[in-house]
């Protein structure tokens, strides 16, 4: 990547779409570690976090991907409301990615955040 | 359970073929289970619902998920995608753009050359005869031999230009899937068109083109003409019997009408008329035209994806809507031809 004073508003898209990308496994898997969710609970939760879906969409293949990397699994349940509904659940294998996701990210936040406040500061 | 209208319904299986699609090859996702969980997206997003869910309403749910091309990362597409988008944003630029258009200049070379240089050339000798120091005939004693490099710059023209045109499309098929807009468009679009257009062109102006082909009055009213003085007896007087010969410029032959002749003297009651003709045969071309244009609008209102699919990316933006309103206008412009048609035929019966 170059990088350079006149940066376009692709380079700010990539950057954001890149930065969005690895957030988005963490709160994947952060919504279903405390009960099992169905596809479309999964991204009504995801929506409130401003800015973090772009196409609710992108959520479904990343959902199949986790389910193939063994870090959530299925279940199929009785639905009140239609059909039987497939719900997402947190693996122990998930659930330790997590917490090993859930450290980097506030290691990263906490680094971040100070050095702007040092550079705040001074 | 959902109900939805039959344009919604059409609408929801076309985004799902796109997701098959999209997804077709990704190794590290399962295209069925994502769609299936589309379908339950959309039912529970539409489950509250009050009547069937028309495309307007759909459309809104399917906006939020987006296209299917942006929702995978390029390391996960098969091997042929992942080279398209690396070979068009790698460094130096739109490359597959760049190669269609030096196939489409290789193209158009081609064709110059195969236009400007004469088919066959003519090799030998003048001869001159002089009589009296005066020149009275000149002769060839040359023969023609044909000019190969002519074909081979035809034929060359031709794959050229449907490489550029592949290369272009996969340009802008590439664009979709890394969801950015092609920055050096300009460089296929000639390409593209110089196969759309006589596509188009071909698909809107059948019936003019069917029309013209059969506009040739003589064609209709002259089955063939008879020379009165060679025909046998037997002959004119079966020729008679079949209906009357009308008569030509020349005053020793008579015409055989056609079907079509005598259907308009029973019709008009008056002698036959080139305008008359001309006049009935355009309005009868333009409402078989309009009527045509009508039948494609509404085919494309059906499945836009079809020309999406076909004139890709001319025809991205024309909705159902859109088709909607060329469908309304293009069955006005029939029935005004018809009425047009239904006057002047009363018209000429006056």
């Amino acid at each position: 990547m170059q990088y350079s004073l006149g940066m376009s508003k692709q380079f700010f898209d990539n950057w954001t779409t890149q930065l969005r990308k690895g957030v988005l496994e963490l709160c994947i898997l952060s919504a279903v570690a405390g009960r099992a969710l169905y596809g479309y609970d999964i991204v009504k939760k995801l929506r409130q976090i401003e800015g973090l879906v772009i196409s609710e969409g992108t959520i479904y293949p990343l959902l199949s991907r986790l389910k193939r990397d063994g870090l959530v699994r299925t279940t199929i349940a009785e639905s009140s409301e239609g059909p039987p509904r497939k719900y997402y659940q947190l693996t122990d294998r998930g659930r330790r990615v997590l917490n090993g996701m859930d450290q980097a990210w506030r290691a990263i936040v906490n680094g971040v955040a100070l050095l702007r406040k040092e550079m705040s500061d001074g | 359970m959902v109900e939805y209208t039959w344009q919604a319904r059409s609408r929801l299986d076309e985004y799902l073929r796109e997701i098959r699609w999209s997804l077709r090859g990704c190794r590290s996702v399962d295209a069925g289970e994502v769609e299936s969980n589309v379908r339950e997206h959309v039912d529970s997003a539409l489950g509250e619902a009050a009547g069937p869910v028309d495309v307007d309403e759909l459309d809104g749910v399917l906006n939020e998920l987006g296209s299917p091309l942006q929702w995978v990362a390029v390391e996960d597409l098969p091997w042929w995608r992942r080279m398209l988008v690396r070979w068009r944003s790698g460094r130096g630029g739109n490359r597959a753009a760049w190669l269609s258009f030096a196939l489409f200049v290789l193209a158009a070379v081609c064709f110059v050359y195969a236009a400007a240089v004469p088919e066959y050339e003519y090799v030998g000798q003048s001869m001159t005869v002089h009589i009296d120091g005066r020149r009275y005939s000149t002769d060839s004693t040359g023969h023609r031999i044909s000019n190969n490099s002519v074909y081979v710059a035809a034929g060359l023209t031709a794959v050229f230009l449907l490489a550029s045109f592949l290369v272009a499309r996969m340009v802008v098929s590439a664009g979709e899937l890394t969801g950015q807009g092609s920055p050096q468009k300009w460089l296929v679009y000639l390409q593209l068109a110089c196969v759309y257009v006589p596509l188009l062109g071909c698909v809107l102006a059948a019936p003019i083109a069917a029309s013209a082909a059969f506009a040739d009055e003589r064609s209709f009213w002259i089955e063939r003409t008879v020379d009165m003085r060679r025909e046998s007896a037997a002959e004119l007087t079966r020729l008679q019997a079949a209906g009357p010969l009308v008569a030509t410029d020349r005053p020793d032959r008579e015409a055989l009408p056609t079907d079509l002749y005598r259907w308009w003297r029973g019709r008009y009651d008056a002698p036959y008329d080139s305008v008359r003709f001309y006049v009935l045969w355009s309005l009868v071309t333009a409402v078989v035209t309009f009527g045509w244009w009508s039948a494609v609008a509404l085919l494309l209102r059906w499945r836009p994806g079809l020309a999406r699919g076909v004139f890709r990316p001319f025809a991205d933006r024309l909705d159902r809507a859109k088709y909607g309103r060329i469908v309304l206008v293009m069955l006005a412009c029939t029935l005004a031809a018809a009425a047009a048609l239904a006057i002047a035929g009363r018209a000429m019966r006056a």
